[in-house]
């Protein structure tokens, strides 16, 4: 079958994925290499980032793929993409480092309610048992203050529901 | 322990149009001509970012069969 991993990024453009899967193909194509081949291998694909920028969910994906990268390179600053990007785009630098320094902002607090999420769930499981997934949804959707509420329930409560109620 | 290469394809790849723009790529003709690729639709919780690091679910779409009347 298909290593999607392994599109060389001539090809990918070709293949009509949208701006997200694109950079993100990029971007696995050349995770296991230097910071520097990674960065090389995704500045031509500035456009992209910056198409994102005003796309639906485009600030879910940047946070996504910086997410990503920061994982694969963790030396890689939001100050370092934006120099490899800039060259290739035409709204400059400066506009692309904002974008990166609120990406790197979104994502600390996206990742904050993530780590939430996952203790509640495990918490939840060690008490009462495998998670239903209604229950699983709720939290995972559930924003930051509201975890904190559900993280000190668990402790009283006598069910799934009673940790989730509104 | 999280795979976030994983994590990454998933996310990227659970919009149906990238998805269809894949399959389209990698799938025999014949079998692209008879599925409605623009049709593809995502199941319902078939994918869950925050289980990544406990489960190894794949994507998962439905897509009609050219031809072949929708069941009611």
């Amino acid at each position: 079958l298909d290593d999607i991993s392994h599109i060389p990024g001539e090809t990918l453009r070709a293949r009509a994925f949208d701006a997200f899967a694109t950079v993100a193909v990029a971007a696995l194509n050349r995770s296991h290499e230097s910071e520097e081949a990674l960065l090389q291998a995704l500045a031509p694909f500035a456009d992209l980032f910056a198409a994102l920028v005003s796309a639906p969910h485009g600030a879910r994906a940047l946070a996504i793929i910086f997410e990503y990268l920061s994982r694969v390179a963790p030396r890689l600053t939001p100050q370092g993409l934006a120099q490899a990007l800039a060259p290739y785009t035409t709204q400059g630098q400066d506009i692309l480092m904002n974008i990166v320094d609120q990406l790197r902002q979104e994502g600390r607090q996206e990742g904050q309610a993530e780590g939430r999420a996952l203790s509640v769930l495990k918490l939840m499981k060690l008490k009462f048992g495998q998670v239903p997934v209604e229950i699983e949804r709720t939290v995972s959707a559930a924003p930051a203050e509201r975890l904190d509420t559900f993280l000190e329930r668990i402790l009283t409560a006598a069910s799934f529901e009673d940790v989730v109620r509104e | 322990v999280a795979n976030h290469h994983d994590a990454l394809f998933k996310e990227a790849f659970s919009s149906p149009d990238s998805a269809a723009a894949e399959l389209r790529a990698v799938l025999p003709s014949d079998l692209v001509q008879a599925i409605e690729l623009s049709k593809l639709s995502l199941v319902p919780g078939s994918f869950r970012s925050h289980e990544l690091a406990e489960s190894h679910t794949d994507l998962l779409f439905t897509v009609p069969i050219a031809g072949k009347a929708r069941s009611a």
